[in-house]
């Protein structure tokens, strides 16, 4: 009891430093949970998206190209087949023009303005027929409007959320652009309340989406539901998944919902590595920042323990009550932490689901998820975080002799002994993150434990672990060689506050550390980053060379449904025929093959097509052997990497001609998709898929990469054919520079969580540094009363602190390093297959050496403040 | 003050406690105190705006945020209960344009008696509202008694729609299908809907066809008869072939059905009442030949019920000694029963004998109730003194019921007392 009071007493004379200890792991805490919210939240909301809008449905039937299926085929299955449960749907992603200009403005305008909202505007349609529905989606509407789904104009029904989001009203009408044509729809009732988290979702009728989408005859797909893959039917006895399959023709397939959302989820892969690997980083500041709180507040007690010893308190009650004393400001600390991180997480979530609205697809259920796991994963890394930072110098100090442990100089020598031991233990780590690195774990993207990013992540911690064992040592060298030197130029100031550093090992090694957790990670996802920028960047030069692009305004990346009329090419090669040398089409489609569902894309079969493409490898001759007719493909890198295919390997691909071989002939570099490409020939590509569209054109000019002649030549294009088709012209840079925006947007929410965390370290820091410096106001005190004036004082404590940020950022670089190059060659080739160039910039260096700098310096000026203006005699007295 | 809180808290408990719930349910501490801030913030625009809610302004924290909560919820309460929904589906769509009676002026109404036009009547009548063909009857075989009865609705629900897409359609049609299984007492019932689009539901005159998916009644020649009638779910169904006995029977006032005072709230309505029936029952894995009678209804119109009238009891009763009767009672809210319930008898040689109802009386003997505790009579007394006729209408399934969109109990009956039969009852409104 006395024991509880003693802590008790003495927290509430250091309250300052109690509330830094509490404000430490909440913030550790808040952070690891808000993100793990965000992680869970994006997660749940795609799954519940693809469900919600999927339904109830097992399986749905698709036409093999990704494109459109006929509606003949649902009238087959249910009258012919008698089959019970199915419904036929339309849908395509379209983007919506904001109330806010359906004046009539020009075309150009308009598509310039699309462009710049769509992302925020993109809408998904979905055309049903309500009277196969009540089996798959359950939407509910408000009453009576039933009857208005069959109305004789276009008309949509949605959401108040997403109605409020586009700004527009009951019977208002929607101005959408559907490919190259822009058209209007009535919103014509809402969604019932239960059905409102449905977002960015217009639901219509079959028909009217087919009419809006210019699609008669056409469905996306149909769904169906059954029961061990078998199909219910009217005739009592069901048909089997295989009969269905068989009873399909050439261009129909037939797939399980499951791999339709694990599709989902690949697609959105990057981006979720993107945030575990925040995650991950939040987790490593959160656990040193947990430590370093509050083993501070216990080393600092250390000599009060030994009275306690020396008056006859047992080991084991000092122990207890460290503990119980950890204990409180745990709960206390992972309470407000739980609570802030719940409110960190609104802006996160919004802000994440932005992002996948944004470049994957539109997400149109958003929820908010707090999964146990991750609560679970908060309160369990601050209770533990907090037991050990408490435990590790309570045992420390109790077991010591109590004359011995009243000295902090025989603690401080004793841990010159540790320091063998730590680089011992360092080494270790480093040789545990080597074989963590060059394991093969069997690629299972569905084990969440055991998978090859996972362990990328595991190699990160070794790492930072065997550098963390390593400073002490390394602070203690530094300070030795640099005593000299601060001698000199600050005489007695300079060589006593290094000399301190020293002393104050225990400390000053944690505080150092977190620091150099936090900006060791900042620099590691700074280069990781620009590397991946700067490659993006290197091959979109090459890649992007025509002179103007033209295309469909298309917002989803990987959807190719979207055709430029025939119209268009037949213009640009006759009526600009004196201007343009040359014309590139790309044509792009979804196939079936062995390996699950591939994009194809067609290559023309020309020099400058060619030069386009970087390759890594290829066989011989394959250029030429490509344009006899051979069935050779191209593939890029990460598709090789995903697949464990090589060159000469084969890939059987569902065409319609059918099921056919191809060989892989080359391996080309490819930022655009992260699930890889295959490219074939042009002419084959037309043999085998029986399609002559092209979803986009490049043109070479004559007068090539001249600014003036592309402009010159989108003007006339533009005023040639925007009277009947919006289309995208764009010229190489703007294109370029569209890229390149797309890509740091990708990364914005990364920005914004490194920010975060950036700042709760920061915080924390500043916390443990000033603890650190009032602690040591007894012995400023006695300095002050033997003579040395204020001003020595500050300089003292200046140079000691700015002295323990610079070695922090010392210590930062070869660790963000080191953790830089795990992410690239190790984390993101897993992942991707990507292979990035290195960009090691030293702006980065700068920042990190900013932060470290502008650190140290805050978390000065309180303790300066607080040691000239403490009376003397009373702190001095206190003793 | 004090009043004006409890008269909130009162009208809040008023707006049900449904609200309430939505209100825990969607709980966020973070909303809430946003939510708190923006009730406030409105008390206080109203307070400038009217300078009524003076206390506002000198009131604690506590007080305020009282207030705020009180407002709060009533919001909440008025958005939830102000706006009842319901499911996006085919049943409410159906039902939705044959209970209003918004649209009627865009189609014809059954006003004057008109001259019927066969083989064309067999067909649709699309400016009408709706309209059914209705075939009901009792089969035999070797082993088992059946009866069964096979609807398809047409409901046009958007008389001003101009389609121009092979989904787009004015028309969806409804199908009703029930068989009872009389020896081991079971009832089968099925409903399906269909738009009129495609191949998947329609009708044509020449020759005559009306299908909803795999279910159809059809004639194989220009000639109405034979008909065959297919319809099947789940493995149960049947598959009959009828032939007219009888020559059709204009309903009504020569084919005019008049079923309340106000002008137009009548049907276009013709029958065959005695079919000569062949054809096979499934039931799952087990098939059964059968023979007997069946009675086939034409009916099409743009009324609905009267105001008043909440229901019918109709009955199809086919005599062993080769006559039938039809009567149909129409019941009022208060209980009576409608003057325009009417009915008719056919004699031997198929002539008509129109029926009033001060000609029939009718009395529930015997009830069954259903599940959600609605009482159907399923034995009757109905007597005809004018033509000697005393009969007791009896059913051997109790449970014959459509739990459908409309739910209604149909199925087959027996006749006994001075004239003997087979025949089938159909009640609605209970």
């Amino acid at each position: 009891m006395l024991l509880y009071k003693s802590s008790l007493n003495y927290l509430k004379r250091n309250f300052l430093q109690s509330l830094f200890v509490i404000v430490g792991i909440s913030l550790g805490i808040a952070v690891t949970f808000a993100i793990d919210i965000a992680v869970d939240s994006a997660q749940k909301s795609f799954s519940l998206s693809a469900k919600r809008v999927a339904g109830v449905a097992t399986h749905s039937i698709y036409s093999i190209d990704g494109k459109e299926i006929e509606e003949k085929l649902f009238v087959r299955l249910k009258n012919d087949l008698g089959i019970a449960d199915l419904a036929p749907v339309l849908e395509a992603f379209v983007p919506v023009f904001k109330s806010s200009f359906v004046n009539n403005s020009s075309l150009e305008k308009e598509i310039s303005l699309t462009q710049k909202n769509a992302d925020r505007d993109l809408i998904k349609i979905l055309g049903i027929d309500p009277l196969s529905e009540s089996k798959f989606r359950e939407i509910q509407i408000a009453a009576k409007s039933n009857g208005k789904i069959f109305s004789s104009e276009l008309g949509v029904f949605c959401s108040k959320t997403t109605a409020k989001a586009l700004g527009v009203e009951l019977g208002d009408k929607i101005r959408l652009r559907i490919g190259s044509k822009i058209k209007e729809a009535r919103l014509q009732a809402f969604f019932d309340s239960d059905s409102s988290n449905y977002q960015n979702l217009f639901l219509m009728d079959i028909s009217q989406a087919q009419k809006l989408l210019d699609k008669p005859g056409k469905l996306t797909r149909i769904d169906l539901k059954a029961i061990d893959d078998s199909f219910n039917t009217v005739f009592g006895k069901g048909i089997s998944l295989d009969e269905l399959k068989k009873s399909l023709s050439e261009d129909e397939t037939i797939k399980s919902s499951e791999s339709r959302s694990k599709s989902l989820e690949q697609m959105t892969k990057s981006f979720n590595i993107n945030l575990q690997a925040l995650s991950f980083l939040a987790i490593i500041v959160a656990a040193f920042l947990i430590y370093n709180s509050v083993s501070f507040s216990v080393v600092q007690r250390r000599k009060i323990y030994a009275v306690y010893r020396t008056i006859g308190v047992s080991r084991r009650e000092i122990i207890k009550a460290v503990v119980l004393e950890a204990f409180v400001f745990a709960i206390l600390g992972i309470g407000l932490g739980v609570f802030l991180g719940y409110l960190f997480a609104d802006t996160l979530v919004g802000l994440v689901l932005q992002t996948i609205n944004d470049i994957y697809f539109s997400v149109e259920v958003s929820v908010k998820a707090i999964s146990f796991f991750a609560l679970f994963k908060s309160v369990g890394l601050g209770l533990l975080m907090s037991l050990v930072a408490a435990l590790l110098p309570a045992l420390d100090a109790s077991s010591t002799n109590p004359v011995m442990a009243m000295s902090r100089t025989s603690f401080e020598s004793k841990n010159k002994l540790k320091a063998q031991a730590y680089i011992v233990l360092s080494v270790c780590f480093a040789i545990l993150a080597y074989f963590v690195v060059k394991i093969k774990v069997p690629d299972n993207p569905l084990n969440m434990i055991f998978n090859d990013i996972n362990f990328g992540f595991l190699a990160l911690l070794f790492i930072l672990l065997s550098f963390t064992l390593l400073i002490p040592t390394a602070i203690q060298i530094l300070c030795k060689l640099l005593e000299p030197i601060y001698a000199f130029l600050l005489g007695f100031a300079g060589s006593f506050s290094i000399k301190s550093i020293a002393r104050q090992l225990s400390r000053t090694s944690v505080a150092i550390s977190a620091l150099t957790i936090a900006l060791s990670m900042t620099l590691a996802l700074n280069i990781t980053v620009s590397s991946f920028r700067q490659t993006v960047e290197n091959w979109l030069e090459q890649s992007l060379k025509a002179d103007v692009y033209i295309s469909v305004p298309r917002l989803v990346s990987n959807q190719a449904n979207d055709v430029i009329p025939e119209e268009v090419q037949f213009i640009i090669d006759k009526d600009f025929k004196a201007d343009v040398q040359e014309t590139l089409t790309y044509s792009m489609l979804n196939a079936e093959s062995n390996i699950g569902e591939i994009q194809l894309a067609a290559i023309q079969e020309s020099e400058a097509a060619l030069g386009l493409v970087n390759f890594h490898n290829s066989i011989e001759n394959f250029w030429q052997r490509m344009i006899s007719g051979e069935k050779l493909i191209l593939v890029s890198e990460p598709f090789t990497y995903k697949n464990h295919l090589g060159l000469n390997d084969s890939l059987e691909i569902k065409t319609k001609q059918g099921l056919e071989s191809f060989t892989i002939a080359g391996i080309f570099e490819d930022f655009g998709s992260e699930h890889g490409i295959v490219m074939m020939s042009k002419k084959t590509f037309q043999y085998y898929f029986k399609t002559k569209d092209v979803n986009s054109l490049g043109v070479i000019l004559r007068d090539h990469n001249s600014k003036k002649a592309i402009d010159g030549f989108i003007e006339k294009l533009k005023s040639a054919i925007f009277k009947k088709h919006l289309l995208f012209i764009r010229s190489n840079y703007s294109l370029k520079q569209e890229s390149m925006d797309i890509f740091d947007r990708t990364f914005q929410v990364t920005n914004v969580l490194k920010f975060i965390a950036l700042a709760v370290a920061f915080i924390a820091i500043l916390s443990s540094f000033m603890s650190l410096q009032l602690e040591r106001i007894k012995e400023f005190s006695i300095l002050r009363a033997t003579g040395t004036s204020p001003w020595q004082i500050g300089k003292i404590l200046s140079a000691q602190t700015l002295t323990m940020g610079f070695f922090a950022f010392l210590f930062a670089i070869p660790a963000g390093i080191i953790q830089a190059y795990v992410m690239i060659f190790i984390i993101n080739k897993r992942s991707f297959g990507w292979s990035l160039s290195w960009n090691l910039e030293s702006a980065f260096y700068i920042e990190v050496f900013l932060l470290a700098m502008g650190a140290s310096i805050i978390s000065v000026i309180y303790p300066i403040f607080f040691t000239n203006r403490v009376n003397l005699s009373e702190s001095l007295r206190n003793d | 003050m004090i009043d004006f809180v409890v008269i909130f808290a009162q009208a809040f408990d008023v707006c049900h406690r449904e609200a309430s719930k939505k209100l825990w349910r969607s709980i966020s501490p973070y909303k809430i105190l946003r939510q708190l801030l923006k009730s406030y913030n409105v008390l206080r625009a109203l307070d400038k705006e009217m300078d009524c809610f003076a206390f506002a302004r000198n009131d604690g924290v506590c007080f305020k945020l009282m207030y705020s909560f009180v407002i709060m919820t009533l919001l909440f309460s008025f958005v939830s209960c102000s706006k009842p929904s319901e499911q996006l589906d085919k049943k409410n769509i159906f039902l939705e344009n044959l209970a209003s009676q918004e649209n009627n002026q865009a189609y014809a109404k059954a006003i004057k008696i008109i001259d019927f036009n066969f083989p064309k009547d067999h067909g649709p009548h699309e400016a009408f509202k709706t309209e059914w063909w209705y075939l009901t009857g009792n089969l035999k075989s070797i082993e088992k008694d059946f009866g069964y009865q096979f609807t398809i609705f047409r409901n046009n629900i958007a008389p001003e729609l101009d389609p121009s897409n092979a989904w787009e359609t004015k028309n969806i049609f409804m199908g009703h299908m029930g068989l009872s299984d009389l020896n081991s007492k079971k009832f089968y019932s099925f409903e399906r809907f269909e738009r009129e689009a495609l191949e998947l539901a329609g009708t044509q005159s020449q020759p005559f066809k009306v299908r909803l998916n795999h279910w159809y009644i059809k004639s194989q020649t220009k000639e109405i008869f034979p008909l065959e009638i297919s319809a099947m779910e789940n493995g149960i169904g049947y598959k009959l072939k009828v032939i007219a006995l009888k020559n059709k029977v204009l309903q009504g006032d020569k084919g005019l059905s008049q079923k309340s005072k106000e002008i137009g709230n009548a049907s276009y309505y013709y029958s065959y009442t005695r079919l000569k029936t062949v054809g096979t029952v499934f039931i799952k894995d087990k098939s059964y030949d059968v023979s007997g009678l069946s009675w086939m209804d034409r009916e099409w119109s743009t009324s609905a019920l009267g105001k008043d009238q909440v229901g019918w009891d109709w009955f199809s009763l086919q005599f062993d000694d080769n006559t039938e009767l039809m009567i149909y009672q129409l019941r009022n809210k208060d209980g009576s029963v409608d003057e325009f319930s009417s009915g008719a008898f056919i004699d031997k040689e198929g002539k008509k004998i129109n029926l009033n109802l001060g000609d029939f009386k009718l009395k529930a003997l015997d009830y069954w109730t259903n599940e959600s505790g609605a009482k159907f009579p399923i034995k009757w007394k109905l007597d005809i003194p004018r033509y000697d006729m005393s009969l007791v209408v009896s059913t051997e399934l109790k449970n014959q019921m459509h739990n459908f969109s409309i739910p209604y109990w149909e199925g087959a009956v027996r006749v006994s007392g001075s004239k003997t039969g087979l025949g089938y009852l159909e009640m609605t409104g209970y």
